[in-house]
């Protein structure tokens, strides 16, 4: 690894980054959103105990910005009123902006073309794995709030500090730590 | 008689080359015993040898992240918002723009950004440490490492608050854009790309080919 190899790969991984990360979004936002849709019905539930759905935001000014609302059933009143909770999150941010992070690293990187698509191939299914387990995490963490799982004040204070590490997680390290593997574990014997 | 005595000298020189063989192949058998959890090791190092360095990753900079949140949380935060208050108001006042601040908040009759614990940019200063904490150099370059590129973070974060104030102030309409979709995609990338800066400073520079003389 030399000087010269990083400032080259420094200057593709800016434009790759800046391509993906904010041109594609405004380009996708329609197909995008359908794929959000999509996605958010495996967040919904209809159970004589719990119901939960999945909205994208009307607004045309924020077309990507997703709530998904938890009601306790039990605690419902006759006329249908009573407490329930919000989970609002950008989509964008939380699907696309790490796989575009991830995406980034591995086009910049000096590997063959074929092997740089083959890790975004294995490495895009990862990261949607793993925003989709944070949401399921938060989903979790919210539904402690009207009374669909218990949480004592104990168990709160780290539910807290995990819900935080998860998202830098998710968000910040997990596409770098994906690169990681790929580039140390590329040339090297088997 | 003589045939009885060669015959036990015969066995009796078996018996010595059999225990010797017996006591080399225990000494290898020994030299290359390994004990389950490293063999286990051994094994995942050769299938997947970036699999360890990515987990080890994720883990140092999650446990850094933790320590930050937990221990820190509150007198870093006081001073991280405190001094980019103080040079981004300095940064304001010298492009022109005149503004106050108070605590961790920069008003004017115009906007006003208040610097939370979010926008401290813990977060890339955590990325950063961890990537340099997992570069193999001297103890002595990795201290000034994380010295530099801190401070270097935290430049970048207060030009990203001067940047959002101005942005409010003068163009409100673009400040979400900038506030919840820019600036947040380009922070971490910076923290990578501050990392790459640091490491070709530091990596020895490539030996130079001599020419072959015949």
């Amino acid at each position: 690894m030399t000087p010269e190899l990083i400032r080259k790969f420094a200057l593709r991984y800016v434009l790759y980054i800046l391509l993906l990360s904010i041109l594609s979004p405004l380009l996708f936002t329609v197909f995008f959103a359908k794929g959000i849709s999509v996605m958010g019905r495996l967040f919904e539930t209809n159970t004589p105990a719990i119901t939960r759905s999945f909205e994208l935001s009307k607004e045309s000014a924020h077309p990507l910005n997703a709530r998904i609302t938890i009601i306790n059933s039990s605690l419902l009143n006759p006329d249908g009123s009573g407490p329930e909770r919000h989970l609002d999150f950008d989509a964008l941010g939380v699907f696309w902006s790490p796989c575009a992070f991830m995406m980034s690293l591995f086009l910049a990187s000096p590997f063959p073309w074929k092997r740089r698509f083959l890790y975004i191939l294995v490495g895009i299914p990862l990261m949607l794995c793993a925003s989709y387990l944070q949401v399921r995490f938060l989903i979790w963490d919210e539904s402690s709030y009207i009374g669909l799982v218990w949480i004592s004040p104990e168990w709160r204070e780290l539910v807290t500090v995990l819900r935080g590490i998860s998202n830098y997680t998710v968000d910040c390290t997990l596409g770098i730590s994906i690169w990681l593997s790929a580039i140390r574990g590329y040339g090297q014997p088997s | 008689m003589s045939k009885s005595s060669s015959k036990k000298r015969k066995r009796e020189r078996a018996r010595a080359r059999c225990s010797q063989r017996t006591v080399k192949v225990t000494k290898i058998a020994k030299a290359n015993y390994r004990a389950p959890r490293e063999k286990v090791i051994l094994w995942w190092r050769q299938k997947f040898p970036g699999i360890l360095v990515g987990l080890k990753f994720m883990g140092l900079s999650a446990v850094i992240y933790a320590v930050f949140s937990l221990i820190f949380h509150n007198a870093l935060q006081d001073c991280l918002s405190g001094l980019i208050v103080m040079t981004g108001n300095s940064l304001i006042h010298v492009l022109g723009d005149n503004s106050l601040r108070d605590g961790t908040t920069i008003f004017s009759y115009r906007f006003a950004v208040n610097v939370a614990a979010e926008c401290t940019g813990a977060e890339t200063l955590c990325i950063f440490m961890a990537a340099v904490l997992m570069t193999p150099v001297t103890r002595r370059k990795r201290m000034v490492g994380i010295l530099l590129g801190a401070l270097t973070l935290i430049a970048i974060n207060t030009l990203r608050v001067t940047c959002l104030y101005l942005t409010g102030a003068h163009y409100p309409s673009l400040f979400p854009l900038l506030h919840e979709k820019i600036w947040p995609i380009v922070m971490t990338p910076m923290a990578f790309l501050v990392f790459l800066g640091w490491l070709m400073t530091t990596l020895p520079a490539p030996p130079e080919r001599v020419p072959y003389q015949a």
